[in-house]
């Protein structure tokens, strides 16, 4: 296992050194730089800035210098927002977006969850068509559908959360719910899906022909069984909620990260790009590299395998 | 049991949400997103500066009859050549109290202009003489023409008379900055604090990033008695609706520009219900020509392209509220009359009997005459305005047109690189002033926005000379010739002569909407 854990570190690491120099010199290549602008500052001007943020270097000596800087976790200070560095941007966005993401993401697993059992449960009667249908309709409307819609129905017509803006619990429950609806009928599938599944294997017959009732058989010896992909699933839902979030953090003026992420690369704001990038790539490595410890440590089955490969 | 907790917490969410009555008079807008700087030496964009104006004063102040009055400056002399003004300063405080200091402008604007200074707008302050050369590196920062004459009194040498000077100094380029601050930290304006030190009707007491800013009445402030509002509320909401229905809510006093925009739909909508504010502003959209591309070094092509053009419909069904029909590139400025008319819109047949002409003098025919490519950036209303135009182009003179579509910073490397056929593009002055735009076309140096290849001696030399014009009347009719000879030329089309909507609390009284994007609230009211 400690073998295992190092060589998946290990390669994290190396994931992570390609993301940084493929973004560095993809940055570098699209067309535009900070300071492109309607019209064009002056010579001497632009002279001037590209001194003060070591422009003029040769490309090859600011990817080295980057590189140092990042081990030192110094990102740099933001081209466009003079007044910050992007630590200080992600000190500021991160546990803002993580808030909403957890909060995001309990609701999808606890939803998810539940209407998937509902439906197995019940399965082809109308409870599972209900679920199910709760569940494609979350899949195929966009968020940012939702988002306008739930804004409009209960911000505007109903009074009852906030508009927008960040800072109490109302203002969070309809972004988090926004956000929560992709995962939510996704999970419902996987779960209903595995549900059904279990539920006709010999070991839950045997729990039913003990005699126990359906609650206990669901909740005791389906239910384990049956939420295994959803953990597999755990880190992608960290991974698309965190992504996921640019467009609901503008619509419900969430001062988050997932803003910075987009219009970082429309100023082409160098240094916030490649901050942001290397910053999520890090949580995106870790919440994988956790998912599958996670998964190993949930299904022993995972473990007997290693053990007799 | 369980129910009753519910209730019980239900209860105090909801008790929660009650808005406390502000017991002070407060102004709340939208400024959409984070100003990129409070730091005035640094600013360069409309953000910013709304904020600045707020929070700082220069020599002079823009009244709401578009007239720089005088604010920092009590009293002020100019040199018979028009070249040197000295001011002399009125005895006013920071907002710690501190004395306002001859020092505090000029070791600013000296800032501004070394050679490492990482100031943006730093080509606003190229009019005071050498400050270009300073910039360069060419000549000591001493010899700039700003000098210190005692400790209260400053002049200023410019490199051209400039009728338009006393406005500049308005800006926020101009602006002083509390030098025991800067001196104890260059990043003094990075965060609300006791270094954020300013000199205008407010200031700066609370600043979350990317979230709020706050400020209240600033009690030093030398015109106090005329400030009203106790504390204004910014807040930084990135999208448009959003930002609408939070005024529908009541939780905003204004909506729209010059600091977000409406959606045209909304504006439409709220147009029709006669809610709908409109205010002149001196932006101006145009489209520019590339005339090193074979037919369009066409006069009479680039002219026909221009009168096919039907502004009075794209009006009506693209931007759906009014605009102003541009006829010019020059848009209404107040102090100079009304716009010239150098064309009149949509005039089909001269258009088609231009294009004859053209493409016989281009041995083209309409079968030979090569496809355009419209080139724009991602937004919605620049597509539909683009398309309109492809439609009226290939409907009026039967010619194939593409259209084109990236994003910002790409389309503006491609333009600069003119890497395209025909662009459209957008220009708002910072001052009042002809000048702003048709220097604008005047080379085709890098720094310019002129990427049409077109140059033109005279247009050059009209400018110049109205440099040294002292009167008014025989510089604007310089000025005017030089701009009916670009329409003549017609290398830029000029779409249409921006107008500002957004609707406001009708509580709200008293805001002056600077046609350059500005909003002044140093008078604002709001009504209980």
């Amino acid at each position: 296992m400690r073998y295992y854990l190092a060589k998946r570190f290990l390669s994290n690491i190396v994931a992570l050194w390609v993301i940084i120099t493929i973004t560095f010199f993809l940055m570098k290549a699209i067309p535009g730089d900070p300071f492109t602008q309607e019209k064009a500052l002056p010579k001497e001007i632009l002279d001037s800035l590209y001194e003060h943020y070591k422009l003029n270097d040769p490309l090859p000596v600011q990817y080295v210098n980057y590189l140092k800087s990042i081990v030192k976790w110094d990102l740099g200070p933001s081209f466009k927002y003079k007044a910050r560095t992007v630590n200080d941007i992600i000190r500021q966005g991160f546990p803002i977006s993580i808030t909403l993401g957890v909060e995001a993401a309990l609701l999808a697993i606890s939803l998810g969850v539940l209407l998937g059992s509902i439906a197995a449960f019940f399965q082809n009667k109308w409870q599972d068509y209900g679920s199910m249908l709760i569940a494609v309709i979350g899949i195929s409307v966009p968020s940012f559908i939702l988002a306008a819609f739930l804004q409009y129905i209960f911000a505007i017509k109903l009074d009852l959360f906030p508009v927008a803006r960040w800072g109490t619990f109302r203002q969070s429950v309809l972004p988090a719910l926004s956000l929560s609806a992709l995962p939510m009928a996704f999970i419902a599938r996987l779960t209903r899906a595995n549900m059904v599944e279990v539920l006709s294997m010999d070991y839950i017959k045997l729990a039913r022909a003990k005699g126990l009732g359906g609650k206990t058989v669901i909740i005791k010896h389906a239910m384990r069984n049956a939420l295994l992909p959803v953990v597999t699933y755990l880190g992608m839902i960290v991974v698309n909620i965190l992504t996921g979030s640019f467009i609901i953090e503008k619509i419900f003026g969430i001062p988050g990260l997932g803003q910075w992420f987009i219009n970082s690369v429309t100023n082409r704001d160098y240094t916030v790009i490649m901050g942001l990038t290397v910053f999520y790539s890090i949580i995106l490595l870790t919440a994988i590299f956790l998912t599958d410890i996670v998964y190993g440590w949930v299904d022993p089955r995972l473990k007997l395998r290693n053990r007799l490969s | 049991m369980f129910k009753k907790i519910i209730l019980f917490g239900l209860c105090c969410i909801l008790s929660c949400c009650s808005k406390g009555k502000p017991e002070e008079m407060a102004l709340r807008l939208n400024i959409f997103t984070e100003p990129p700087t409070l730091d005035p030496r640094l600013s360069i964009d409309i953000t910013s500066f709304n904020i600045l104006l707020q929070l700082f004063e220069g020599l002079t102040r823009m009244n709401d009859d578009q007239i720089a009055t005088l604010a920092g400056a009590q009293r002020y002399e100019l040199s018979d050549d028009g070249l040197t003004y000295t001011f002399h300063l009125r005895e006013a405080l920071w907002s710690n109290g501190e004395r306002v200091t001859v020092d505090d402008y000029v070791d600013t604007w000296r800032e501004i202009l070394h050679p490492l200074y990482p100031s943006p707008f730093a080509f606003q302050l190229f009019i005071i003489k050498n400050g270009k050369k300073a910039k360069r590196g060419e000549v000591p920062i001493e010899e700039v023409g700003i000098a210190k004459i005692d400790e209260k009194t400053l002049s200023v040498t410019l490199e051209h008379p400039a009728p338009y000077f006393l406005e500049m100094l308005a800006s926020s380029s101009f602006y002083p900055t509390h030098r025991p601050s800067v001196k104890a930290n260059e990043q003094w304006a990075a965060e609300c604090g006791p270094l954020f030190v300013s000199n205008g009707p407010f200031q700066l007491t609370h600043w979350i990033h990317d979230g709020e800013i706050e400020m209240h009445q600033n009690p030093y402030y030398w015109d106090r008695e005329a400030v009203h509002l106790d504390r204004i509320d910014l807040c930084m909401i990135n999208d448009a609706t959003t930002e609408f229905y939070m005024f529908e809510q009541g939780e905003l006093d204004w909506a729209g520009s010059p600091l977000s925009h409406l959606p045209a739909e909304i504006a439409y909508e709220l147009d029709r219900e006669g809610r709908l504010n409109l205010v002149q502003s001196t932006g101006v959209e145009f489209l520019q020509l590339n005339t090193e591309i074979p037919p369009l070094g066409n006069q009479n092509i680039r002219r026909a392209l221009g009168l096919a053009i039907n502004r009075t419909d794209l009006m009506r069904h693209v931007y759906l509220i009014d605009q102003g029909v541009a006829k010019s590139l020059v848009p209404p400025l107040k102090h100079f009359g009304a716009p010239l008319v150098c064309y009149e819109d949509h005039q089909s047949k001269s258009a088609q009997d231009l294009f004859a002409k053209g493409l016989k003098e281009e041995g083209l025919t309409l079968e030979t005459f090569p496809s355009l490519v419209l080139s724009y950036n991602t937004c919605r209303q620049h597509q539909k305005v683009m398309q309109a135009i492809q439609q009226q182009w290939n409907h009026l003179l039967g010619i194939k047109v593409s259209l084109e579509v990236s994003d910002w910073k790409a389309y503006l490397s491609s333009i600069a690189n003119q890497n395209y056929t025909i662009c459209r593009h957008g220009w708002i002055g910072t001052f009042h002033d002809p000048i702003n735009y048709l220097l604008l076309f005047k080379t085709t140096d890098e720094d310019s926005i002129n990427h049409t290849g077109w140059h033109s001696p005279t247009y050059k030399k009209l400018l110049d000379q109205s440099d040294f014009e002292r009167d008014k009347d025989k510089r604007t009719a310089l000025l005017r010739e030089a701009e009916t000879l670009l329409m003549e030329e017609m290398p830029v089309i000029p779409l249409r002569h921006v107008n500002f909507a957004y609707i406001k609390s009708p509580r709200v009284k008293d805001i002056y909407v600077s046609p350059l994007g500005i909003l002044d609230l140093k008078q604002a009211k709001v009504e209980r």
